[in-house]
């Protein structure tokens, strides 16, 4: 029974995890740094939170948007990031977007940004959430295809650095050019990846191989039930004979189910199931 | 050693035909008629069963004449009726001298002949090893496997039998009335005729519990009554441990048998009832079932693990270790494997990998828990029934106490969950953190507790030390989570610590393992084996 209730717990955890991780998906990780960083930065800038700095540029059927509604870019900074950015309009729409204020998750901000304006449609997202203090990247259509979860994932991975350092052209560059390098088929470093995934293969190497060793040995006691089998037994009975002693009552609100105590289990007095009882046969 | 009555030579009982066979002349003779040959003949009577009297002439027991080995080193003795065999100690191992005398043995009521030839419980032994993959290569040498023996074990076969009324009770749904619900009480009574012959447990202390009910059950529908030609070709252990250890257990096996009888019986379900029945003891008897057995030293010489076969049916059970080597080496092999595939799919969050580490932590915990309950149950031969009782010692066995710890998990679950709803962090996440706090209660406070089966457990603080590695793995994979690290580099350093704490654990726990395979040389101060000629 523990066994049971223990291995049942484990699958909890683990579709847990699963989920947990999926909701935290293509995310890079709040830093204090980071926070620390957005704080001063929140006193000594003013703000501009209109989309006046937004840039839009058009290349055949796809879009290049430039929405720093945080500032965290300079003209020139977004001059050079817009030239980096144009070679990705021929796979989808390519937008930088930074946030000051945020309702909702990165994840979900930038999912509904890019689906309210582009559907279905190629496309990539970078966002630099301010509010979650976040880094996001959120692909659809044909992108998506190659910008998969995992590979945002390492991306986002291998730049946030550059976003704990205040450097965020750097690291938007750098998102950039680690997708194109995705989109054009390349390899982008996975170090971590590749790291973590060794260590636990080992793990679940020498797990399963112990597993299937202790299977292949269990000397497996008999039972019960086999032993029997191999007796000399007989067994006869006469037809059983029922007869109804009293009753007694559960306490078992029809409300709820839980209420804290469970069930309570009431024997009625000795006295009232004496005068309840039958002697009626039954059987 | 049985002569045979043609030519003089010698006999041996072939599984096969189930005869004695002459070598030389080709003849065959029923164990049954042989003896009865012998009875007649002059001289021969040693080798035969004879009713011995008391001082005051009654009957008292059916005794026959053998030959007793003991081994001078462990102490073992073994019953044969041929001088010729060639001999070592089956339970040492040992080559040392074996003392040789003549004895009246008290005859066992049943045997059942052994049908498989050592040639075939030889290669049942060989497939069970090859199916144990990583078990040592050399355990498979031939000159190793030939030192399997046929012995005859002692088991006392029980009998149990009722005839008479059994009562039971049972409830019943009857309505419901507000926050009630109200059950009819009834009482179901049959009379029954029921019996069970031939329910058998192992009667020797150096058979280990384990192994012998392994390799059970023996056909009683095979039985024969007792003749000491059966011997012939053979060796016997003789009983010594007292007829009344494992009654109980055996009167629960039969109970369980009639009761699944009577619960076919529609009634019983139909009033809410689980049906028992009380059968009650009938006889003891002792019977001489057909093993196989192989005894191995270790390299050291200090151990001994032991491997053997049921001789009716061919069941094998052994005590194979992992050779540590091909373990480790096959793993990485399936590692590399395994790494590939998780590229292929799996990035790993840094929140992700800590989860993970913590989840294998916590099962390597149990897993090196449980290891640890049976190898100092083992150690201490707290596990075997029989042997307990030799030495006046108890079969400790825990209390239930897994309400316990599943309160304790319930109330850690509720309170964390309480504080997340408190600071308004539910969610998905603020649910993982409730239930991981669940499963990390009822796993700490049960390895404490020792909670679980039926089972003897050992003392926590003797298994403590090697619970250490996986608890130090689980306290660091859940520092870094609740510290939530500036950078991922610590979670990933974190993680990778605390996976490597669980792996250097599982290398503790395979030697601990290993050392479960074997067991202390025999020190039985009583029967033995011989010496290999």
């Amino acid at each position: 029974m523990r066994k049971k209730i223990i291995s049942i717990l484990f699958i909890l955890v683990i579709l847990m995890a699963g989920n947990m991780s999926y909701a935290y998906n293509r995310t890079s990780y709040n830093t204090n740094k980071y926070n620390t960083y957005s704080e001063s930065y929140n006193t000594s800038s003013s703000y501009n939170t209109t989309t006046s700095t937004a840039i839009t540029q058009t290349n055949g059927e796809y879009q290049l948007i430039i929405e720093d509604d945080a500032n965290l870019l300079t003209g020139s900074q977004k001059e050079l990031l817009e030239q980096e950015m144009a070679k990705l309009t021929e796979y989808g729409n390519i937008i930088f977007k930074s946030i000051n204020t945020n309702t909702t998750t990165a994840a979900n901000f930038a999912k509904s940004y890019y689906n309210n304006r582009f559907g279905r449609q190629s496309g990539t997202v970078f966002l630099i959430d301010m509010k979650n203090r976040k880094i996001y990247i959120f692909s659809n259509g044909e992108n998506y295809n190659k910008i998969t979860d995992s590979k945002a994932e390492t991306i986002t991975d291998n730049i946030y650095e550059y976003a704990t350092d205040k450097k965020y052209y750097e690291c938007a560059s750098e998102a950039y050019k680690q997708i194109l390098i995705v989109l054009e088929g390349g390899k982008i470093a996975e170090p971590m990846k590749y790291i973590s995934n060794g260590v636990l293969a080992v793990m679940v190497a020498l797990f399963i191989n112990f597993a299937i060793f202790k299977i292949a040995t269990s000397n497996k006691k008999a039972s019960g039930n086999e032993q029997i089998k191999e007796c000399e037994s007989y067994f006869e009975h006469t037809t059983p004979v029922v007869q109804r002693t009293g009753s007694h009552r559960v306490y078992s609100p029809q409300s709820s189910s839980s209420g804290g105590g469970g069930r309570r289990r009431r024997r009625r007095p000795e006295a009232e199931v004496v005068a309840e009882a039958t002697a009626s046969k039954i059987k | 050693m049985y002569e045979c009555p043609s030519c003089g030579a010698g006999l041996e009982f072939n599984p096969k035909t189930q005869k004695l066979d002459c070598k030389y002349c080709k003849s065959s003779f029923d164990p049954k008629d042989l003896e009865e040959k012998l009875k007649d003949a002059k001289g021969d009577k040693g080798f035969s069963v004879e009713n011995s009297k008391d001082e005051n002439g009654n009957e008292k027991v059916d005794v026959y004449e053998a030959i007793v080995y003991r081994c001078t080193q462990c102490g073992a003795e073994l019953i044969t009726t041929d001088e010729t065999i060639a001999t070592f100690c089956s339970y040492c191992g040992s080559s040392a001298v074996l003392e040789k005398r003549n004895e009246t043995k008290v005859a066992p009521s049943y045997v059942i002949p052994f049908t498989k030839s050592k040639e075939e419980c030889e290669q049942a032994y060989k497939n069970k090893l090859k199916k144990a993959f990583f078990a040592p290569s050399d355990m498979l040498k031939t000159q190793q496997v030939e030192k399997i023996r046929g012995i005859y074990m002692p088991y006392w076969v029980y009998s149990f039998d009722k005839d008479g009324e059994q009562s039971n009770t049972g409830s019943r749904y009857s309505h419901r009335v507000g926050d009630y619900v109200y059950y009819d009480d009834y009482s179901i009574k049959t009379n029954i005729k029921a019996g069970c012959d031939g329910v058998s447990h192992d009667a020797a202390s150096n058979f280990a519990d384990n192994l012998s009910e392994a390799i059970a059950p023996f056909s009683m529908k095979e039985k024969k009554d007792f003749s000491p030609t059966y011997l012939s070709g053979f060796y016997a252990d003789s009983e010594d441990v007292n007829g009344d250890v494992y009654r109980e257990q055996c009167n629960e096996i039969a109970n369980q048998q009639a009761a699944n009888e009577l619960k076919k019986d529609h009634t019983y379900s139909k009033y809410g009832c689980k049906p028992k029945v009380d059968m009650n003891h009938k006889e003891t008897k002792l019977g001489l079932f057909p093993v196989y057995f192989l005894a191995t030293r270790n390299k050291a010489g200090d151990r001994i693990s032991y491997a053997v076969v049921n001789g009716q049916t061919g069941k094998v059970a052994a005590e194979i270790p992992i050779d540590f080597k091909k373990y480790l080496l096959v793993s990485l092999i399936l590692s590399v494997g395994l790494f590939f595939l998780f590229n292929g799919f799996l990035t790993l969050t840094p929140t992700k990998i800590i989860v993970i580490s913590i989840i294998f932590n916590l099962i390597s915990l149990v897993i090196s828990n449980s290891q640890m309950n049976k190898i100092i149950a083992r150690e201490k031969m707290m596990d075997d029934k029989g042997n307990a009782s030799k030495n006046n010692t108890t079969v400790k066995k825990s209390t239930s106490k897994s309400s316990l710890s599943l309160t304790t998990g319930i109330i850690a679950f509720m309170v964390a969950f309480g504080i997340l709803t408190g600071i308004g962090n539910v969610g998905k996440f603020g649910i993982f953190i409730a239930i991981f706090s669940f499963a990390f209660i009822t796993v700490i406070v049960s390895l404490v507790n020792n909670v679980g089966k039926n089972k003897p457990k050992a003392k926590f603080s003797e298994k403590a030390p090697k619970l250490l590695k996986p608890f130090i793995g689980l306290i660091i994979a859940i520092a870094i989570f609740i510290w939530n690290p500036v950078s991922d580099v610590y979670y990933y350093a974190g993680a990778i610590a605390s996976i490597i704490m669980t792996i250097w654990s599982f290398f503790d726990l395979i030697k601990e393992i290993n050392l479960l395979t074997t067991r202390k040389l025999p020190q039985l101060g009583r029967r033995g084996g011989d010496e290999n000629a």
